[in-house]
């Protein structure tokens, strides 16, 4: 069984093209402050209040880009990325795995 | 019930009687007959009990101890209802009231010896302690006319006392399957108990009530003693001129006030014990369930407590026990396989399922592990793509713990076939649903064929919290106020890079220099003086220097995002009136990381530091900068003298450092960092305007690499790499 790609926003992350599964992922219309966490890993930039809610700001390549950040969620929460730019919508983009990406660094806090 | 149904009920429990002999002469014919006819009764307990009879039979196990039990409940089905109350009703549900909490905690003394004598059958002390409280709940049931309570009692002790002397582990196999009639007879598994008193959470928890408000008159007594500090120190200020007499008073009134600071400690840490109920007394409660779905699935499970003697807070361990349920549940269907699979794996017949409670610096952590076959994550990969969730490819393309992680979403099952205990994907979903209720999260990890855990982390409740702010760099952090004893200046010489510890008052205390711990950059203008916060981590006190007070705040304590949980040494954040996110520190972690207990992290944090020193602005921007493109942090020091004051306030990963220049020169730069304990190993570029050759001559030994001006990017590049890869 097998159904259709869904469409959702891609940005561009070290200068490609990756889709963000998360079907309500949007852009902010300002890179929040951003409250650096020390002796956390090099992928989390830091700390940002959001609507409220404190939440964790990621690196979305190893090219520290900050273009623009992109509010996501996954499994783990909510997430702020930081991205080079919005490309649109699509569906043929190679995916980002946000969820993928909060697990690598909760292992990692975790060791 | 009706007389017709009556006359039915009697003859269905002579036929039970009459099944019982062969049973015990262990015909397995007459004990699945009798597991039938329990069905047809419809007593719960009496279908668990002629269950466990039929299993353990076709085990080989004695059938005698279940068999009397099972005697013992076709009596009580069979009995007479019982004569009419002598009490006044108000009365008597104030009695039983009364007698519910005595009998609950009876109950858990029970399951607690019963725990004990599973792995040790012959244990004297846990036997007689369940056999006295089986006693004692016998009779107090009786007194407040509990009968059917009075009579589950009354057969746990039959089966008991015979085996006073002399028992195996069938006894207690037997007595374990009492338990969750009991259970539900107290009002512990469902909301009615017998009679006419109803235990709702409330009357539960009323003891609890009473602790919550004397905790929050108790933090309004730590708010009223802090502004009573804050006064007293503006009234200190303000007699500075005062006469001898109000000096004195104003030192004793000082010290009234620090007494007054430790019995309120004391006073919250032992109200919040009040409500803490240790880890074993959760453990009892789910026991009981793990057996009987082990027994319903013929799979053999061990069931052991790690961490017995932690203490959570009763209502944390009421909110825990569905997901805890519902998780060993999903362990024993899931994870363990039947014995045969077990055996022919190489692995004992009986799986190990592991809980373990462990405090961690902002919650705690609850570990349910087996030694099962592993999560067939194959097999989750096919339940997302036939419940439509994904397509085939992204299916493929899923890290395995995004996979892991699909499990927690719900009615995912990689069962086939559903029952009574699972297969409609409402198990781990239900876990991660209660646990996030509680802020907290819950993550899995398999080993195929070697077993599954599932950690809970719950953190501590959100909560308004007095803090003390300060700054290191230019970033402001927070620690509760309750764990600072005091504050001191300090000079900075006091603190150097060698110092571990420091005098404050006439104490010799463990050093933690935060900016140093941390890696932050020195703010820029700082003087000669830093402030020291004396904290308190468990009964030992250590002194955090930072660069600057900002002073006590009432901040509301938000937790960590997920993904940072258990993130070291950090116990949540605030957010600031301007909206700016700030750290609590996690003071115990704090202690045990400066203590060099806790080992640094391994990965990579943040860009490499690397100090640039030379009284020449152009040149020490030139080289900063051409460092900064590459992606390390450079700071500048603009001769050898600073160069040394900045090294001892805060690590750095390489020191780039001109030969000639005034004040401190080169050569005995490198002296003292080659002296300095803490600085020895520190990776050294020299920029020079000798040739190479005559460089060498003079510091060779001691740098790792020599750049000759005039500046060019490439060489100090590739200085810059082979001088950090020399120490790697």
């Amino acid at each position: 069984m097998s159904a259709a790609r869904p469409t959702t926003l891609t940005v561009e992350v070290d200068g490609s093209p990756r889709r963000l599964l998360d079907p309500n992922a949007r852009p902010l219309d300002a890179i929040p402050v951003v409250t650096p966490v020390p002796l956390a890993p090099d992928s989390l930039a830091g700390l940002a209040q959001v609507d409220g809610e404190v939440l964790p700001v990621l690196w979305a390549g190893t090219q520290r880009s900050l273009g623009i950040a992109v509010l996501v969620g996954s499994a783990l929460g909510r997430a702020v990325l930081l991205c080079g730019r919005v490309v649109g919508m699509s569906s043929d983009a190679p995916p980002l795995d946000v969820h993928a990406l909060l697990e690598a660094l909760r292992h990692e806090v975790r060791g | 019930m009706s007389t017709t149904d009556r006359g039915l009920l009697e003859i269905f429990l002579d036929e039970a009687r009459a099944l019982l002999p062969r049973v015990r002469e262990r015909d397995r014919s007459a004990a699945a007959e009798l597991a039938e006819l329990a069905l047809v009764v419809g007593d719960a307990e009496l279908v668990e009990l002629a269950t466990a009879l039929r299993v353990g039979l076709e085990r080989g196990n004695d059938p005698a101890p279940l068999a009397r039990l099972v005697d013992g409940k076709l009596a009580a089905i069979a009995a007479p209802a019982p004569l009419p109350s002598t009490w006044d009703p108000v009365e008597l549900a104030e009695m039983r009231s009364l007698f519910l909490v005595e009998a609950r905690n009876a109950l858990v003394a029970i399951e607690a010896s019963l725990l004990v004598l599973a792995t040790d059958p012959r244990a004297h002390e846990p036997f007689e302690m369940l056999l006295r409280k089986a006693h004692t709940l016998k009779g107090s049931a009786g007194s407040v006319d509990m009968h059917a309570l009075s009579a589950a009692a009354h057969r746990l002790e039959d089966l008991l006392f015979p085996a006073r002397h002399e028992r195996d582990a069938s006894i207690i196999a037997a007595a374990q399957a009492a338990v969750p009639e009991l259970r539900r007879l107290v009002g512990l598994d469902a909301a009615n108990v017998e009679g006419e008193v109803r235990v709702t959470p409330d009357s539960q928890s009323l003891d609890a009530l009473r602790v919550d408000e004397l905790l929050d008159a108790a933090s309004e007594l730590v708010l009223d003693r802090t502004r009573i500090e804050r006064r007293l120190r503006s009234v200190d200020e303000l007699a500075v001129d005062a006469s001898p007499q109000l000096r004195a008073q104003l030192t004793e009134l000082s010290a009234d006030v620090a007494t007054l600071a430790r019995t309120t400690r004391r006073l919250g840490e032992r109200l919040r014990r009040v409500r803490a109920i240790d880890f074993q007394t959760l453990v009892s409660r789910v026991e009981t369930v793990v057996r009987s779905v082990a027994l319903r699935q013929r799979k053999q499970v061990h069931l052991v407590a790690r961490g017995i003697t932690e203490e959570i807070d009763q209502r944390l361990a009421d909110a825990l026990l569905e997901p805890l349920l519902h998780a060993l549940r999903n362990a024993v269907v899931h994870g363990v396989e039947l014995p045969i699979d077990r055996l022919s794996a190489g692995k004992p017949a009986a799986a190990t399922i592991t809980l373990a409670l462990r405090q961690t610096g902002d919650g705690f952590e609850l570990e349910v592990s087996d030694d099962g076959a592993g999560v067939d994550l194959a097999a989750v990969r096919r339940a997302l793509v036939v419940a439509e969730r994904l397509t085939d490819e992204e299916a493929a393309q899923l890290s395995d713990e995004a996979l892991l992680a699909t499990l927690f979403q719900p009615c995912i099952s990689t069962r086939v076939v559903t029952d009574e205990l699972a297969g409609r994907g409402v198990g781990l979903d239900a876990v991660a649903d209660a646990i996030a209720r509680l802020g907290g999260d819950v993550s899995l990890d398999t080993t195929p064929g070697v077993g599954t855990r599932l950690t809970i982390h719950v953190p501590v409740e959100s909560r308004v919290l007095e803090a003390l702010l300060f700054k290191v760099g230019d970033q402001v952090f927070a620690v509760p106020s309750a764990r600072v004893e005091e504050v001191a200046e300090v000079d900075k010489d006091a603190i150097g890079d060698d110092v571990a510890h420091i005098r404050i008052g006439d104490e010799q205390l463990s050093l933690v220099r935060l900016g140093a711990l941390l890696r932050i950059p020195r703010p820029p203008g700082l003087g000669g003086k830093r402030a020291a916060i004396v904290l308190d981590s468990r009964g030992q006190r250590f002194a955090a220097t930072c660069d600057r007070l900002i002073g006590p705040r009432e901040i509301v304590v938000r937790r960590l995002p997920r993904a940072l949980v258990g993130a070291r040494p950090w116990a949540g954040a605030t957010i600031s009136g301007a909206g700016k996110v700030q750290l609590i520190f996690d003071v115990d972690a704090l202690a045990q990381l400066g203590a060099g207990k806790l080992p640094r992290p391994s990965y990579p944090m943040g860009p490499r530091r690397v100090l640039v020193v030379d009284e020449a602005r152009s040149l020490r921007e030139a080289v900063a900068l051409v460092l900064e493109h590459a992606g390390l942090s450079a700071e500048r020091a603009p001769d050898g003298w600073e160069a040394l004051e900045r090294l001892a306030d805060r690590p750095f990963d390489l020191l780039v450092f001109r030969h000639e220049q005034k004040g401190l020169p080169g050569p005995r730069l490198v002296d003292r960092i080659r002296a300095s304990a803490h600085l020895r190993k520190l990776p050294i570029v020299m920029l020079t305007d000798l040739d190479e050759r005559s460089a060498l001559k003079l510091v060779g030994p001691f740098v790792q690499a020599i750049v000759t001006l005039p500046l060019r990017r490439r060489p100090l590049l590739d200085a810059v790499e082979r001088a950090m890869s020399s120490v790697r």
